[in-house]
């Protein structure tokens, strides 16, 4: 059978919305599948994400709860969402901006003894861009509000 | 502030500057290539003019 | 209004028009791109958190922008097209495709590169990221549909419905980050109430958006032209036009 131009034209146009619609079904089951992106503490502590397959956890690392494993890459840290914490323990490179208060996403599976195990580690930033110098200024405001709540004579 | 430092940007001169070299590419290839098909197109449109006047 | 309306859709006096503005859109863009892009790389200050990496922001976002804009700008006048029968709306649509196409490919380059030091990835199946690889799959269906026809009136048609479907994965684009938890941040230039960027980081945002407009605007000039010259072949008013520009 040969391939008329008219043909051809045809089959091009049914592969491109093919494409176009498998993309797109792609995409969305991939949302179905994990329909939040990541699970906050509080949906692992409610027993909610899965126990027997790879998502995301995500929420902010709790200050001070960051411990590097000195002699390996292995680094330990507390998720919260100010409800609930969990354990992750991840080796490997973390991005530029992990630190502490930072709010994070990671991939892993969780074990029996409800510590996360980590194979990647983003950090997720937020929509607030300002200098260093008004950073530090709001974080002053901020500290100076606290004292001042209580009355002092 | 020196012009390495500058260049540098902290650790980030390397994808900072990809960032604007991929913007700065795109931006002249999609003028450029505007600019072609309309002068593909002029060029066109002129020899079927001439064409006309010589034909009957 | 109706006047107004007839006659600038009426090919020879767009050619013309657009003829005499895309100098002054085009000028004018540069100018506030090589500004915009000073702005954002040595006058603005380095982000608190993001550091000096935040810069690429300044083409990142507005680059986002424009790939939904440009859509929006396409299928209103695909629908225009269709429902008006107005020939010079649909090469407008078909113009605006491969510019659209070529910002999508900027945000999506821009944002990977963007990724890596900021979130420790190039790629992520976040709702954002995905939504905004589909708006580039869109355009790209667009001119591929175009030129699977050789007949204008039945490409305008068939594109043009494909334009006005397409245009539901805009707000999917817009509202990704509100509507899913995702990777990607909020919205920053268009949040209401506090404003979430410093002015002394905000203008050079601004202007490049504007910059980009405006580029968007030229580009679109040249692309109409071609797009009328190769619709009116055998118009009369087309032997003077060509012989003098």
């Amino acid at each position: 059978m040969t391939m008329t131009p008219r043909r051809r034209r045809m089959v091009l146009v049914g592969l491109i919305l093919l494409g176009v619609s498998g993309a797109a079904a792609f995409a969305l089951t991939a949302f179905q599948d994990n329909l939040l992106y990541y699970y906050p503490p509080s949906d692992i502590a409610a027993g909610k994400a899965p126990a027997d397959r790879v998502f995301r956890l995500g929420g902010m690392v709790e200050e001070g709860s960051v411990k590097r494993d000195t002699g390996s890459m292995e680094v330990r840290f507390v998720v919260t969402d100010y409800q609930k914490d969990v354990t992750v323990s991840y080796s490997g490179v973390l991005p530029d901006l992990f630190r502490d208060g930072q709010g994070v996403i990671a991939r892993g599976q969780l074990r029996a003894d409800g510590v996360f195990v980590a194979h990647e580690v983003l950090a997720k930033h937020d929509e607030n861009y300002m200098p260093p110098q008004v950073a530090e200024s709001l974080r002053k405001q901020h500290q100076q509000k606290a004292p001042a709540a209580t009355p002092s004579t | 502030m020196s012009l390495r430092e500058f260049i540098a940007m902290g650790p980030y001169g390397g994808y900072i500057w990809g960032c604007y070299g991929v913007t700065v590419a795109m931006l002249i290839f999609s003028a450029w290539s505007a600019r072609r098909s309309l002068r593909e197109q002029i060029g066109a449109a002129r020899r079927r003019l001439e064409m006309q006047k010589e034909g009957p | 209004m109706w006047l107004w309306f007839h006659k600038l859709s009426s090919p020879p006096y767009a050619y013309r028009m657009a003829t005499l503005l895309r100098p002054w859109f085009f000028w004018t863009a540069l100018a506030l791109i090589v500004f915009a892009a000073y702005g954002g790389l040595v006058l603005a200050p380095p982000d608190y958190q993001q550091k000096d990496a935040f810069r690429i922001i300044y083409v990142h976002a507005p680059a986002a922008i424009m790939s939904l804009q440009v859509y929006v700008v396409m299928a209103i006048a695909a629908a225009v097209g269709v429902i008006w029968r107005i020939k010079l709306a649909h090469a407008v649509a078909a113009a605006c495709a491969p510019v659209g196409a070529a910002f999508t490919v900027v945000a999506l380059a821009t944002g990977s590169i963007y990724g890596k030091p900021m979130w420790g990835t190039w790629w992520e199946w976040d709702p954002r990221i995905t939504s905004e690889l589909i708006q580039l799959f869109l355009y790209l269906g667009y001119m591929a549909l175009r030129a699977s026809f050789d007949d204008t009136q039945r490409a305008d048609r068939a594109s043009a419905i494909l334009a006005i479907v397409g245009v539901v994965n805009v707000p999917i684009v817009k509202y990704s980050v509100v509507w899913w938890n995702s990777l990607h941040q909020a919205p920053t230039i268009s949040k209401i109430g506090k404003p979430s960027i410093e002015l002394s980081m905000a203008w050079p945002l601004y202007t490049m958006l504007l910059g980009f407009m405006l580029y968007f605007a030229a580009v679109l000039c040249d692309r109409v032209r071609s797009e009328i010259l190769r619709r009116e072949r055998n118009a009369n008013w087309l032997v003077e036009t060509v012989k003098t520009s």
